[in-house]
């Protein structure tokens, strides 16, 4: 066998690999930046209900 | 790099530092796999693939070991932290068995003739990966979360006795597959130079794997703190 035959199959795994690699990576970065700004958004929410209920209260 | 203010600072560091090193290493394995190690004389440059091949069952080998004995505190002793700990490795195991199935078939092509044959290696390593695509699927087909997430760790222990089934295949039945060449009773039958590649590859893909993992595993602590913020009353 011809050692430099099939280059286009070695190419294919180590393309696959990285595809599936690095799509797994942003799938984790994406799903982290999703929730961590749903609780974001809560926390602040509770923070300024607090806030107002604070206000009404002393007022 | 993923920042996060949510996390600690040394939390934050370590993953930045596990993040960095993984890259880097997977640039110094691509090095060393095409410049350094040689070309293997009968199968040509198709060879290379075994590198990630190896490595990636290695990998995915210790991570169905971490969801085993997880899996087994978590049944003496539930707690959300254990099964966040498990369902992760678990994750990152299906995500190498993904890439050792679809690396080996691309291998195979050339070399076998064929992409796929229902040969003992191969039919048992697709079955470990579906042991654990159903382990990650079963606590969403529950009603009763708590009694989801005991059934998968169930398959968590049990599903496990199929990874020495798959490493002693090639010697306990007739197959295409070829015998382990590194981990076998007499010591790896490689070059040194393909030896070490080979070992670079796990270190690389275990520091990867660790870092997957953490990611994965902060998700889940962050919608724990969601689901938290939503059940209490202001």
């Amino acid at each position: 066998m011809d050692t430099l035959q099939n280059l286009d199959y070695l190419f294919a795994a180590y393309a696959i690999l990285w595809v599936i690699i690095f799509g797994y990576f942003f799938y984790l970065t994406r799903q982290i930046g999703d929730v961590r700004r749903e609780v974001d958004a809560l926390q602040r929410e509770r923070a300024e209900t607090t806030v107002a209920r604070n206000d009404e209260t002393t007022s | 790099m993923l920042r996060s203010k949510h996390a600690s600072s040394p939390r934050r560091w370590v993953d930045d530092l596990l993040g960095v090193g993984a890259l880097v290493g997977m640039v110094g394995a691509l090095w060393l796999i095409f410049v350094y190690t040689p070309l293997e004389l009968v199968q040509g440059a198709v060879q290379k693939v075994f590198y990630i091949h190896l490595a990636s069952i290695w990998n995915a080998y210790a991570s169905f070991l971490l969801v085993f004995v997880a899996s087994i505190l978590y049944l003496r002793r539930p707690s959300a932290a254990t099964d966040r700990f498990a369902r992760a490795w678990a994750e990152i195991g299906v995500v190498f068995t993904t890439i050792t199935l679809i690396s080996g078939a691309i291998w195979g092509k050339p070399i076998w003739g064929t992409y796929w044959s229902w040969d003992a290696r191969l039919t048992t390593t697709l079955l470990l990966w579906l042991i654990y695509v159903v382990y990650l699927m079963l606590p969403s087909f529950m009603d009763d979360p708590e009694r989801g997430r005991r059934y998968a760790a169930v398959v968590g222990v049990i599903g496990f006795v199929d990874v020495p089934i798959v490493h002693m295949s090639v010697r306990w039945w007739r197959t295409l597959h070829p015998d382990p060449i590194v981990a076998n009773l007499e010591g790896p039958d490689l070059p040194a130079s393909m030896w070490y590649t080979v070992l670079y590859c796990i270190v690389v893909f275990t520091v990867l794997a660790v870092y997957l993992v953490r990611q994965r595993m902060q998700i889940d602590e962050l919608r724990a703190t969601l689901a938290r913020l939503r059940s209490t009353a202001v």
